[in-house]
């Protein structure tokens, strides 16, 4: 139990990082971690640094746009936007007068739009503050009973306006210039019950599932929408023009606020204030930041609510709890990382800088995978392969390998060919020897020798499996054709393959974590699983008169599993030359394999029982049911044990504590 | 067979030449662009500030009317009113007063000593100001706390002491409410004052139990923000936090971390020392206050004005006992509310020592506090030349394999041995810490050191390597064990007050006394090997309720083990580990609270010139000019960590968090970074500073004793001091 909870623990621990003894030693408050081999979080050098503060005398303001070097902040408790300029340090009033300014947005031509809550209103102002439009409810009938309560405003190209609006169920509210109403634009989905998708099916109506609205957005230099929303997965979605997601994030947190940058780059914000930055392809590049336990600390938050950028790629989050803005800057580290994905987005493959990334970082996901990339541009698939394992980047992997095998086939076809003649006709040659001048005399001696062996003739019935399966199966019932032994045998092989498969199979068609593999473990879980079948099935089909004695399904169903054991290996070995155009191969075979075993099984059952099908068919749905209510059983029994433990080590303790005090 | 033999050795040196000029992966060191810090985070709390309030500091608060002189020593004098117990020190050199309470004129609204927005005092709290000690106290499970004035009806007597050596008065105080009986001493002696409480004077004749006691709290009190001055805490590397009236909140921490045996935790850095300071009139007046007995279960409070008084006040609280949660059962629902049986028997000596004119700043402070460890015979000073390099190597780790571990090398013998050859063509010493270098890998396998692993290589190979004159260091944890290792018994775990084995994660923390019987068994074992002892995890210090050991007692135990090695070296500071003759992992930023005002190199200062500090390792460095100059900044050496194989392979290992460390990647960097930090400090090396001025946001003056003069210009603009030009993100020497 200790064990359990221990290993429990550490596993729990792995995943979330706990800080008891805290960062004795950086300069921030705060661990920065990036993506690492196998999509592991690893630490990483400090990304952004926090630089200090501004103060402006704001109240629960709750949105910041910064274009220029100037903030624009939406100080909403004192119903103003304020303007302050980085360079000069002068904070001036841009507007007042407003009922709940809570979205602020600039556009290229520094117009000011403001999303007022409380005006229900989007208000439009240009660069000296007089006001240029003020867009209420759109009046259009397609836009119906949807409410219009604007929280925050982007413009794309050409003028169009997006307006998140809350309760605005249908999505975002897309209006052109002049305030029409142009449609919804990327609504949630909603995710619908088992109840739900039967009452589908049978067209029944049903209660309608409202999806949530989304939160806040952001647009990038072409265009592209991306939405956080408050959804049980996908919460931070990209979409093309077609309001179609093309990407989509998902972390534990809830997304408040999002930026994205010059080179596509996502900047994230959660209510936890941990900051995420993702690339242009969604790959993780840094997490860091965290909320204030009570001290006020540099670079912790109270309750962040925005983002801003400066043209250095500086953070500037505005925290409605302390009223100011806090500054995270740039590190060289992090500098070095938008340079070379800068390169990327220009279709340039810089080698030094990914190399210096490397270097400072040996573990760094996105430094190995874009020099994995720049190698194979450069030819050099065998370089290419490790970074790309390193990466656990399995899409490239099987590029680079095609690549490889390409090459070697190329090299080597000729003399491949030239062996598998020579084999060929070798074998040819000897069986005509063998013909002539009996040469597999002494093999065959061996052989008959070994059959003169009863648990030989037991274990050869497997290659009878393949032929006759019928026959097989009612040669075990009825002639005794094999034995308890070689049937825990022929269990322990099967047992021994699986384990085999799940290590030896290549790196592309493996998702086993070798790392944290435990031996024991599977060995139980496969065990056990047999045990369970044939146990749950003897006892059913005793009920169900079944023929069958407890040994006739023990033997048989090992029999059953012959394809797997026999196949597998095969197949194994055959991953390590297939790359993913050719994955379908592979995973046909491996259904045709245990589709084979799972038909054997069938079969098995009706012959050693002697069912019809429908009583066949009872029996595997009985079975099937045993099988979960002995484990439902099982670990009934284990909990009560557990408490059982519990309160009898609990009044242990009290008397003890007591009789101390 | 001679040729046959020397072709062989050819053949084998041949395999190890190879790899060392087969640079396969060519690291070209892209020059990175150094990014200054912004303007906003030079003049936060992350570096020193620029001093502006530069008004002379006059106390109108405090005067010696009623005040009986009892004597002077040195240049102090001493003066006592016998009704309230409250004393004033008069430093005879500045003619400045220091005084334990204050007058209350303020509080007349007419006073040109009011001020707007004064919370004022009632009676009660007048009582309260004028106390020597607050008492806190459990009934039952409940904390209440009383002063000598709450009720009046507290009794105390006091005579007078005058002796040649010691002038002042001893007291005995009983407290009514709490029965609560003690012996307090306040006295100046040559050195300075000094206030005392004996732990075996403290009875406690009622029911109720001391949980603490507040030693003069309003020593030393600035009125909101009349008096232009700082106080000085240890957090960290060092912090100030001015009087400026602005701070909304108070400062407490306790000293040399939290306790583990209380279940306490954190995660800001440790307030490092057993000191603070007050400044009253920068570069006029001060005082530092060391704890001579009694730190560690200390807590550390500064209370701002506006926070509940009027007043900056820094003051000590004592600990004696404290509540804490009996878990009932295994999965904790059911607990009950306790108060720890046992008082912590710690005496209180407090000592304060006067500085004025140049001395009355944290420079000041921090070589007064050398002073005493230069007494002490912790430091030593050091001798002139280059400055040594450090390096940590990991020598291999644990995976875990098929079945069970297995322990893999990261370095072999052979390789560390040809680094140092390269190494010391450009440095001339090297101190170099061995992890990992016995036969269970460097995690998990603490405290069971047998022998050096044979996975790095030979014993041959191992003996060649030790034969350097170059220092090296083995690593030993004999606190915090692995719970699946060897080395211990389970009747070995310190347990904590709810009676819960003391553990962190995986590891377990051992009691003192069997870990320092541990060390001295393992340093006999390996003692013929000549080498000298890291010893790690020595800044964690809890209170044992196994064996009723106190964090006091089980610093006494720490410091035996460090006399138990000829060489020592320790990581991560804190006041009573600097015996040790090599320190890594100096602090060199606070905990970086937003009511600090400046971050100030308290600590690395109190060791510059007297002892080999190292910062972390600069693998980690994320603005790496930035550091490096702050390591120049602050006189700390540099240190890296290195491996032969690349980082990558230390995934899924108990060492996965040192995501870079390749030598041969780190190589040029290393050297060139020596170079950076040793072209300042070897100037100075066994110097201290005289002066240290911020002559402006983010650029900084050190002026040395031998005359040196270091300029550190942190900004991303050039600075001028005269006409000597320092440029952005560099240093000078001016010799």
């Amino acid at each position: 139990m200790k064990k359990l909870t221990i290993l429990f623990t550490t596993l729990f621990l792995l995943i979330i990082p706990i800080v008891i003894k805290g960062d004795v030693n950086t300069s921030a408050p705060y661990k920065t971690y990036t993506t690492g081999p196998s999509n592991k979080l690893i630490e990483t050098q400090t990304a952004y640094e926090p630089a200090g503060n501004i103060k402006l005398n704001l109240r629960n303001p709750e949105d910041i746009y910064l274009k220029d070097e100037i903030i624009y902040i939406a100080d909403t408790g004192n119903k103003e936007i304020i303007k302050y300029d980085l360079n000069l340090n002068i904070r001036t009033v841009f507007k007042t007068g407003f009922n709940e300014p809570t979205g602020v947005h600039v556009d290229e031509n520094d117009q000011v739009y403001v999303a007022d809550k409380g005006a229900k209103s989007i208000f439009i102002y240009d660069k000296e503050g007089n006001l240029i439009k003020q867009i209420e409810r759109p009046k259009e009938p397609i836009f119906g009973n949807a409410p219009f309560v604007p929280l925050k405003v982007v413009t794309g190209p050409r003028g169009v306006i997006y307006v998140v609006g809350d309760g605005s169920t249908g999505g975002l509210i897309q209006l052109n210039q002049s305030g029409e109403f142009q449609g919804f634009f990327g609504a949630n989905d909603t995710k619908m019950t088992l109840m739900q998708r039967l009452a589908k099916l049978f067209n029944v109506k049903s209660s309608k599932n409202i999806p949530v609205s989304p939160l806040n957005v952001a647009i990038d230099d072409k265009g592209s929408l991306y939405t956080v929303s408050l959804t049980e997965d996908k919460k931070l979605k990209k979409f093309n023009i077609a309001s179609e997601t093309i990407l989509t994030l998902h972390e534990e947190e809830n997304f408040n606020a999002l930026l994205i940058n010059d080179f596509n780059n996502i900047y994230a914000l959660t209510t936890e204030g941990v900051i995420y930055e993702y690339d242009s392809f969604g790959q993780l590049i840094f997490k860091f930041g965290g909320k204030d336990t009570g001290t006020r600390r540099l670079g912790l938050f109270v309750n962040p609510v925005a983002l801003a950028l400066d043209k250095d790629n500086n953070i500037y989050v505005l925290d409605k709890g302390l009223s100011e803005i806090q500054i995270l800057q740039k590190s060289e580290f992090t500098a070095l990382i938008h340079e070379g994905l800068e390169a990327f987005k220009d279709g340039i493959y810089d080698l030094e800088k990914w190399d210096e990334v490397l270097r400072m970082n040996g573990m760094f996901g996105l430094a190995n995978s874009a020099i994995a990339r720049a190698e194979f541009r450069n030819h050099n698939y065998d370089n290419s392969l490790s970074y790309y394992k390193i990466a656990n980047d399995k899409a490239g992997y099987s590029e680079a390998f095609w690549q490889l095998r390409y090459n070697f086939l190329q090299a080597n076809m000729l003399i491949i060919i030239i062996v598998v003649i020579g084999l060929v006709v070798g074998f040819k040659a000897l069986k005509f020897a063998d013909g002539k001048w009996q040469i597999y005399a002494p093999l065959r001696k061996g052989k008959a020798k070994l059959n003169k062996f009863k648990l030989v003739r037991e274990l050869k019935l497997i290659l009878n499996i393949f032929r006759h399966p019928l026959d097989t199966f009612y040669e075990i019932k009825k002639e005794k054709k094999s034995s308890y032994l070689a049937a825990t045998i022929i269990y322990i092989s099967f047992i021994v393959v699986m384990i085999f498969s799940d290590y030896v199979t290549a790196f592309l068609f493996n998702n086993n974590d070798l790392q944290n593999y435990n031996l024991l473990r599977t060995f139980l879980l496969l065990a056990g699983l047999l045990i369970l079948f044939v146990g749950a099935n003897y006892l059913v089909s005793s009920l169900q008169s079944g023929e069958g004695f407890f040994k006739d399904i023990y033997l048989s169903t090992a029999y059953a599993l012959a394809p797997i054991i026999v196949f597998t290996p095969f197949l194994v070995l055959l991953t390590h030359g297939l790359t993913y155009n050719e994955s379908f191969i592979y995973s046909s075979l491996q259904s045709i394999t245990i589709a084979w075993s799972l038909i054997l099984v069938i079969v098995m059952l009706k012959e050693v029982h002697n069912y019809t099908i429908k009583e066949l068919i009872i029996n595997i749905l009985l079975t099937l049911f045993a099988m979960v209510m002995i484990v439902v059983i099982l670990a009934l029994l284990y909990l009560l044990t557990n408490q059982l433990y519990e309160y009898v080590m609990g009044i242990l303790k009290e008397v003890f504590v007591y009789a101390r005090v | 067979m001679r040729a046959f033999k020397l072709t062989i050795t050819l053949v084998l040196s041949l395999f190890l030449i190879v790899p060392f000029s087969n640079t396969q992966n060519n690291y070209d060191l892209v020059v990175r662009e150094a990014i200054a810090p912004k303007e906003s985070s030079l003049t936060s709390s992350k570096y020193t500030q620029v001093e502006t309030d530069l008004r002379v500091a006059t106390n109108p608060f405090i005067d010696t009317l009623d005040y009986h002189l009892v004597g002077s020593l040195g240049d102090l004098s001493f003066y006592f009113k016998e009704e309230d117990l409250s004393f004033r020190i008069k430093d005879n050199k500045s003619d400045y007063l220091w005084g334990s309470s204050f007058n209350f004129d303020y509080l007349d609204e007419n006073s040109p000593l009011h001020d707007e927005g004064d919370f004022g005092a009632n009676e009660s709290w007048k009582k309260r100001f004028s106390s020597p000690l607050i008492i806190n106290y459990y009934q039952e499970t409940n904390l209440r706390d009383e002063h000598l004035f709450s009720n009046g009806l507290s009794d105390f007597e006091s005579e007078l002491i005058v002796a040649a050596d010691k002038v002042g008065f001893q007291a005995k105080l009983d407290f009514y409410l709490s029965k609560i009986e003690l012996e307090l001493m306040v006295y100046l002696d040559l050195e300075g004052l000094h206030i005392e409480i004996p732990a075996s004077s403290i009875k406690e004749k009622g029911s109720v139990k001391l949980s603490s006691i507040q030693v003069y709290p309003f020593f030393g009190a600035v009125k909101r923000d009349r008096i232009p001055g700082y106080t000085f805490i240890p957090d960290g590397t060092g912090a100030l936090m001015r009087y400026d009236d602005q701070k909304r909140s108070s400062y407490t921490k306790r000293y040399y971390g939290p306790d583990l045996g209380l279940n306490y935790e954190t995660n800001e850095k440790f307030l490092t020392l057993n000191t603070f300071g007050v400044v009253q009139g920068i570069n006029q007046n001060a005082f530092l206050t060391v704890i001579d007995s009694g730190a560690s279960h200390a807590i550390l409070t500064f209370s701002p004005s506006l926070v509940g008084t009027d007043f900056n006040h820094t003051f000590i609280t004592y600990t004696y006992r404290t509540d804490y949660t009996q878990y009932l059962n295994q999965s904790k629902t059911s607990s009950i509310k306790l108060v720890q049986k046992n008082k912590n028997e710690i005496d209180i000596k407090q000592s304060y020592y006067f500085l004025n004119g140049e001395d009355a700043n944290y420079l000041g402070m921090a070589k007064k506090y050398q002073s005493l460890l230069i007494e002490d015979g912790v430091l030593k000073r050091q001798e002139e030349g280059n400055i040594p390099l450090h390096l940590d190597v990991l020598m291999s780790e644990s995976k875990k394999a098929f079945i069970g571990r297995k322990v893999f090398p990261m370095t072999t013998y052979n390789y560390l041995n040809e680094v140092i050859k390269e190494l010391e063509q450009e440095i001339d010493k090297l101190i170099i810490t061995l992890y990992g270098w016995q036969n269970g890998g460097y995690s998990y396998s603490a405290p069971n050191y047998q022998r050096f692993t044979k996975v790095s290589g030979s014993k041959e190979q191992l003996k060649e390597l030790l034969k350097t004159e170059h220092d090296i260091y083995l690593e030993m944890d004999v606190i915090k064990v692995y719970h699946n290792s060897k080395g211990y018994k389970k009747s070995e775990i310190a347990q904590s007050i709810g009676q819960e084995l003391i553990n962190e994660d995986d590891y377990f923390y051992l009691k003192p006394a069997s870990a320092l019987k541990k060390l001295t068994t393992l340093e006999k074992r390996f003692s013929n090997y000549g080498e000298g002892i890291m010893l790690s995890s020595l800044d964690t210090i809890y209170s044992d309720f196994a064996t009723e050991t106190t964090r006091e007692e089980q610093i006494a135990i720490i410091k035996e083990m460090l006399d138990v090695s000829d060489k020592t070296m320790i990581s991560e500071p804190l006041g009573y580990l600097l015996k040790a003759d090599v320190i890594l992992n100096t602090e060199m930023y606070s905990s970086l609270q937003t009511k600090f005002d400046d971050t100030v190199p308290f600590l690395p200062l109190v060791l510059m010139g007297y002892k080999d500090a190292f910062s972390r390792n600069a693998n980690f460095f994320s603005n790496t000019v930035n550091e490096l100059l702050r390591m120049i900044d602050y006189h700390l050496y540099p240190s890296f960590i290195i491996t032969e194989k690349a980082s990558h392979h230390l995934l899924n290992t108990g060492s996965e968090n040192i995501y870079t460390s390749e030598y041969q990647s780190w190589k040029e960097a290393i050297i060139s970074e020596y170079h950076f930090v040793n072209d300042a400090l070897r100037f100075v090396k066994d110097a201290t500073l005289n002066k240290r001025e911020i002559l402006a946001p983010g650029f900084v003056k050190n002026s040395y004793d031998n005359g040196v003069i270091i300029y550190i210009n942190y900004s991303g603009k050039s600075h001028y001091d005269g006409d000597i030009l320092i440029e952005p993100t560099s240093y000078e020497v001016i010799l």
